[in-house]
């Protein structure tokens, strides 16, 4: 009696302990992600776009959110402003230039909490085969179980890069140098 | 000068003379200004008015190329110049096939390239023409590319067709460029 009462206390002391670092897919399948731009169209208004192809996982613990991590990639192909000629444009090497550089990738290096729920997620961003630091002002924005046996967090995150420190040649005008790029992440645990 | 006879089996007739030269002018129309818009800056005023124009101009050559295949189809075409060899002539007929083949693939391409997506493609905001729905990005982007090449490849081979027709003019005297530019012999034969 007193080793299985051992064995349960041990039991709920390990459960009661917070888990590390839980594993998230971002969820592709059921499509509850995305990722966002919004470029100035000539300083009178805003042109946005997406990103429809992406993939990535991520790592996070309410208690321990410093330790968190993401990767992500972009299927930068699968760029959609709406219109099939200026998204042919903005494949070809004008702007993205897809053919040679079909994939963006995001990998976190670091994370900053700053209140509880948010934070500057640092990382580095590729983008035409250039790499640079970048940094993601991240908004946790709930977890908990699904409806359907899974559990899932999310989050929100927005930053801004410049066009020309990715070697994009178009110009489209003083107003509309940068890119503002906004992202909506929902993961499910593994 | 004898009085002009429309069907001198030696002469091209005055609607394919007609057709040839005003295809000639919409060629090099559509090669030049299809070749300077992709390089405007977005500033620039004929940013949006040239492709357009292109656009519109294309159509327009579209169905003139086609009524002028059912023309040469279904009526009739000169003579044989005698003067020439074998081998000679039947390189000159392989080279018009050719010509018209890339006519029809360059504009078809072009045409594709706009409606890919399934929206309409407007002649001068007087007619509007629906397209093909469902292009993926990659087919789209292959639909540019081939429009791109095959109209080197045609300007290349018109720039042949003109060569031979320059050479057969001045080196071998013969009415190759007379019979497709009068529609009678007239007092131009010796």
């Amino acid at each position: 009696m007193k080793i299985l009462n051992s064995v349960s206390l041990i039991a709920l002391t390990l459960l009661s302990i917070p888990s590390y670092a839980a594993d998230y897919v971002i969820d592709k399948k059921g499509m509850h992600a995305s990722i966002q731009f919004k470029v100035s169209h000539l300083g009178y208004s805003w042109l946005w776009g997406r990103f429809n192809d992406f993939d990535g996982h991520f790592s996070y613990d309410a208690n321990k959110p410093e330790a968190s991590s993401i990767q992500v990639k972009i299927n930068t192909a699968s760029v959609d402003s709406n219109h099939a000629e200026r998204d042919k444009h903005i494949r070809n090497d004008d702007f993205l230039d897809v053919k040679k550089f079909p994939e963006a990738t995001f990998v976190s290096t670091a994370y900053q909490p700053e209140t509880k729920d948010s934070g500057i997620l640092k990382g580095d961003f590729t983008l035409r085969g250039i790499t640079r630091p970048i940094e993601i002002a991240v908004t946790f924005t709930g977890a908990g179980e699904d409806p359907w046996g899974g559990y899932r967090a999310g989050f929100e995150g927005q930053t801004v890069i410049r066009m020309e420190d990715y070697k994009i040649k178009k110009n489209l005008g003083p107003k509309s140098q940068d890119v503002h790029l906004y992202f909506v992440i929902e993961g499910i645990r593994q | 000068m004898k009085p002009q006879t429309l069907q001198d089996p030696q002469h091209y007739s005055v609607v394919m003379i007609v057709f040839h030269w005003l295809s000639v002018v919409l060629v090099v129309g559509l090669f030049l200004s299809g070749f300077y818009m992709v390089g405007l800056d977005y500033y620039d005023p004929w940013y949006n008015r040239l492709p357009e124009w292109h656009k519109s101009w294309g159509v327009i050559f579209l169905i003139l190329t086609v009524v002028r295949l059912l023309w040469r189809i279904l009526g009739r075409l000169p003579e044989k110049i005698s003067a020439m060899r074998e081998w000679e002539s039947l390189l000159a007929s392989w080279m018009h096939r050719w010509l018209y083949l890339l006519l029809m693939v360059v504009v078809l391409s072009g045409y594709l390239i706009t409606g890919g997506d399934g929206s309409t493609v407007v002649v001068f905001g007087l007619l509007e023409l629906p397209s093909l729905k469902g292009l993926a990005a990659h087919e789209i982007d292959l639909v540019g590319e081939i429009h791109e090449w095959s109209a080197y490849i045609l300007i290349l081979f018109v720039v042949l067709h003109s060569l031979a027709a320059l050479k057969h003019h001045f080196i071998n005297r013969d009415a190759s460029l007379i019979r497709i530019l009068k529609p009678s012999r007239g007092d131009v034969e010796k």
